[in-house]
């Protein structure tokens, strides 16, 4: 895999994982309040 | 402070600073001095960018933040990790293909001389201003500590900063910063432990966040347009401020730049992106606990030890020591409330659990006025004084409930990183004034070597200016996480708005976008005025996106009328 492509995966993971934060925080708030 | 303490802050503090040194002895080029002749690996880009980023505001104010406001403020960074690939698709590439040294040098090419120095000089404004205050966090710390005039103190951390940039220059402070940035992490680590293991043994830590929940602090995420840290502030005029901030502000693109490769680069920002929110979270949760920490502890009246001091010295000693007894009792109360709450909240007994969380707030409330009416008191004694402590909650609790040697090597940390923030805006402020400003208005240096030498004496110019700031803000006291963060949204949103015409509105030319610009900062600080500082209703995020909408929008216009 050449690397354009190997950097276009881990924007990928980059945004997943920011969504998966943004879920956590919202069960984080509701969970504690 | 023990002898300890002193023993391990000297040794933590110079082993990471002259490691730095020691591993750039060989630069003596102004490739070498600036960017560290670009040929840093991925880890070393990531690492030199969040050091960047977290100086010791970071580490001070994040906590108390924490502790007063609750989670919110992590929000703040959610557009962190989109800014980051949008860096990497777009400016990243080009900055490596043209070999700039500074950003704005890109401009020129794109635009010419007017916009690249009427953005340099925007950076240099909003840099200056911000790294003045950089200091002043650390200022605060050993001031307290040694009991020094805070003025001396601005002056003799500033000048350590400006003696080991100079000497030791851009691939020093990568260095530095990669070892910061791992004895942080173990340092914060620990005091979480230590913080942690001095909360009451029937106290678990997801009842203990239950009951810190029923306070208001686990406000982590808020779909609330109106809150003042909410998802969507976060996420839009989080991301462009961001984007400006790690794209346009030289002392972000000077990091990057040293990496080896644009794959490099890019990863070390990636890292960034991972990395950034998780740790943010975390240094927000210490102060967290430090707030269900002191539910079951007495708090003190006013976390601001050197303040206190000056009231107990005054004619209003009596009017503190009444407010300190209140205080004290309140404490008691508000501790008999706590336990009972963690009791039925262990029990499962929500109805109960509901009456005495109501409660504890009512004594959390009247223990902010108590707190509110010290501050009136310090400022009856001494206009001048420092009414707000949110700063110093972290720093009086480490002082004064953690173990001695720990304290030590925490505090030396704490400095050191902001010496590797503050480095890091020097090193920028001296490679955009000279290559940006003086080569530019048709400066000709002889040789290389006479341009490190202007190189090194404007870094300690800038370093004197920076020092001159830090002594004038010296008495504002407010969140200065905040204060940073205020003063780049002024000028953040213009700048990114002119690169952003740069890379994609090639049909826009260079009077129009000098025009936008200049139009464009002064709408954003009237708007600032009027609605933000003014009538309150536009959190200060918002300036991020309005800055560039606004330098777009009217260079699109105005570049019509050319036609």
């Amino acid at each position: 895999m050449n690397k354009e492509r190997k950097i276009q995966r881990v924007y990928w993971w980059q945004i997943g994982f920011l969504v998966f934060q943004i879920f956590a925080f919202y069960f984080l708030t509701v969970y504690f309040s | 402070m023990k002898l300890i303490d002193w023993i391990l802050l000297v040794l933590t503090f110079s082993s990471i600073l002259l490691y730095g040194i020691y591993k750039n002895r060989k630069d003596r080029n102004i490739d070498g001095y600036l960017l560290g002749n670009r040929s840093m690996p991925w880890y070393h880009v990531g690492f030199s960018l969040m050091a960047t980023q977290a100086s010791a505001i970071t580490f001070l104010s994040a906590p108390g933040e924490g502790f007063a406001n609750g989670m919110a403020f992590v929000q703040f960074y959610l557009g962190l990790p989109l800014a980051m690939i949008v860096l990497s698709i777009t400016f990243v590439p080009i900055f490596h293909r043209l070999k700039v040294y500074t950003a704005y040098e890109y401009l020129q090419t794109r635009f010419d001389n007017r916009v690249r120095i009427f953005t340099a000089v925007l950076f240099l404004l909003s840099r200056g201003l911000a790294t003045g205050l950089a200091i002043y966090a650390p200022a605060i710390i050993v001031s307290t500590l040694f009991h020094w005039d805070l003025t001396y103190t601005n002056i003799l951390l500033g000048g350590i900063v400006l003696l080991f940039t100079t000497i030791g220059g851009t691939k020093a402070i990568s260095h530095t910063h990669f070892q910061q940035m791992m004895f942080m992490t173990v340092a914060l680590f620990i005091a979480s432990f230590f913080i942690l293991s001095l909360l009451p043994d029937d106290l678990s830590i997801i009842r203990g966040l239950k009951m810190a929940g029923k306070a208001g602090k686990m406000n982590v995420l808020s779909l609330n347009p109106e809150a003042k840290y909410n998802l969507w502030s976060g996420l839009i005029g989080g991301f462009f401020l961001q984007l400006s901030y790690f794209g346009t502000d030289q002392s972000q693109v000077g990091r990057f730049l040293t990496g080896r490769s644009v794959s490099e680069s890019r990863t070390g920002l990636m890292m960034n992106g991972f990395v950034k929110i998780p740790m943010q979270f975390f240094i927000i949760l210490i102060g967290v606990f430090v707030f269900i920490f002191y539910l079951f502890n007495e708090t003190p009246a006013f976390h601001n030890p050197v303040e206190v001091k000056k009231l107990t010295e005054s004619a209003y000693a009596q009017e503190y020591y009444d407010l300190e007894a209140r205080n004290n009792e309140n404490s008691l109360l508000k501790k008999q409330a706590a336990q009972g709450l963690n009791s039925a909240l262990a029990a499962g007994n929500t109805q109960e659990a509901d009456r005495l969380a109501g409660e504890l707030n009512h004594y959390l409330e009247r223990e902010t006025g108590i707190r509110a009416e010290v501050a009136g008191l310090i400022k009856k004694n001494d206009p001048g004084g420092n009414d707000k402590d949110i700063n110093f909650v972290f720093l009086s609790f480490v002082m004064n409930k953690l173990p001695h040697g720990f304290i030590g090597i925490l505090i030396a940390v704490i400095i050191c990183a902001s010496v590797g923030a503050i480095a890091s805006a020097l090193s920028a402020l001296a490679a955009t004034s000279i290559t940006d400003v003086m080569k530019v208005t048709n400066l000709k240096f002889k040789s290389e070597e006479k341009e490190l030498k202007m190189t090194k004496a404007l870094t300690v110019l800038w370093g004197v200016l920076i020092i001159l700031v830090a002594i004038a803000v010296q008495r504002t006291g407010s969140s200065m996480i905040e204060l940073v963060n205020i003063i780049g949204s002024w000028f953040y949103g213009v700048i990114l708005g002119v690169f952003i015409i740069a890379f994609y509105f090639r049909r826009i030319g260079p009077a129009a976008v000098f025009y936008a610009a200049v139009a464009g900062q002064l709408l954003v600080i009237l708007i600032w005025y009027f609605f933000t500082e003014k009538q309150n209703i536009l959190p200060f995020l918002w300036l991020n996106p309005i800055g560039v909408i606004l330098v777009i929008g009217i260079a699109f216009l105005l570049q019509k009328q050319v036609k």
